[in-house]
């Protein structure tokens, strides 16, 4: 996993772009260089909260045991999202304060990223309530599945659905992407070091999941 | 031997944790910077114009009810000029913090990822 190290040359190449490269955006000026840790974060979040599912569905398909711990590797995933979440929701915010005058709005993408975060709550909730449960791996991850599911409503549905203080979306129906050359090299690279931040704190996660596995192993034969 | 109860996984969750709380003043710095020096809303359409222009913000017309007025431009130069930074400097000492920030989360990754390498070590030469 050498290429997940390149995290640390990447991210402070995003971090120059951000503030020397990318220009301020119109009306909103130098605040708009929050799009540059705001979008990257809240992508990071979706796709941890997918991988998460995706170990979920693994571990409930995998009958001959072929991967380890894929419960265990989804909590995991589902721990990282959560926090790429919550930061992303406080740097929107922050930004709403900037452009909007108020921290909470209730515009729809922010009432649908909090059902979204309640939703894994409740997962965190459910995993601690399980304790030791022998049944834990199998409730947990069929609960991650249905959250998966729900977070493609709640991100790229629902906000569309109704009018939002929120521009239009970068990507949007006319397939077009609405920034300035430097800016969107600037966002591509943000959303591409954030994406490798998150691989390479999964993999830490991981390994510590592990390392404890047989570690338990180990005292469980003393 | 290795003892590695729970307790350190929890330690090292706890590391992880304390990692991203720091990412957050990662983000708050530049903001409460940003507005503190009154570098806002439209300081730099004098100088950047339609170049610099990102298409996909609100125009003004378009601007919905909760939109926070615009400073107008004398405003926010006389606060600028009183605080004696211009915005290059402001930038460049902002970025400065960040990347501060980010090369302390870097140490501290290293760190934990020399750890773990060292513990799965002694798990292969069990």
């Amino acid at each position: 996993m050498k290429i997940l190290k390149f995290v640390y040359v990447l991210m402070p190449i995003s971090i120059i772009l951000s503030f020397m490269w990318a220009p301020s955006a119109e009306i909103l000026g130098n605040t708009s260089r929050i799009i540059y840790f705001h979008v990257p974060l809240a992508w990071g979040g979706v796709l941890a909260f997918i991988v998460s599912g995706i170990f979920s569905i693994l571990y409930l398909s995998d009958k001959d045991k072929k991967y380890s711990m894929l419960h265990e590797k989804s909590y995991n995933s589902a721990q990282i999202g959560m926090v790429f979440t919550i930061l992303a929701t406080i740097s929107g915010s922050l930004w709403s304060k900037l452009s909007w005058g108020s921290y909470w709005n209730w515009d729809p993408r922010q009432t649908s990223i909090s059902v979204l975060l309640l939703i894994y709550v409740a997962y965190f909730s459910l995993w601690s309530a399980l304790g030791d449960n022998s049944r834990k791996g199998r409730i947990a991850s069929a609960y991650l599945i249905f959250a998966m599911i729900t977070v493609p409503f709640f991100v790229f549905i629902i906000p569309r659905m109704y009018p939002s203080l929120h521009p239009d979306p970068i990507i949007n129906t006319e397939q077009k992407l609405r920034l300035d050359f430097e800016m969107r090299i600037t966002l591509m690279v943000a959303i591409a070091s954030f994406t490798l931040l998150y691989f390479y704190l999964l993999n830490l996660l991981n390994r510590i999941t592990v390392i404890d596995y047989y570690a338990r192993d180990k005292q469980d034969e003393k | 031997m290795i003892i590695m109860p729970g307790i350190n996984k929890m330690k090292n969750r706890l590391k992880v944790s304390i990692f991203f709380l720091v990412t957050i003043a990662f983000l708050i710095i530049p903001i409460i910077k940003f507005s503190s020096t009154g570098l806002q809303h439209g300081q730099f359409l004098k100088n950047d114009g339609e170049t610099h222009s990102s298409r996909y913000m609100l125009n003004a017309e378009e601007k919905p009810q909760g939109l926070k007025s615009l400073p107008s431009e004398r405003e926010s130069v006389k606060k600028a000029q009183d605080t004696g930074r211009d915005e290059s400097s402001i930038l460049l000492s902002v970025m400065a913090v960040v990347l501060a920030v980010w090369i302390g989360l870097a140490v501290f990754l290293i760190k934990i990822n020399l750890k773990i390498v060292k513990l799965e070590k002694e798990i292969n030469e069990l």
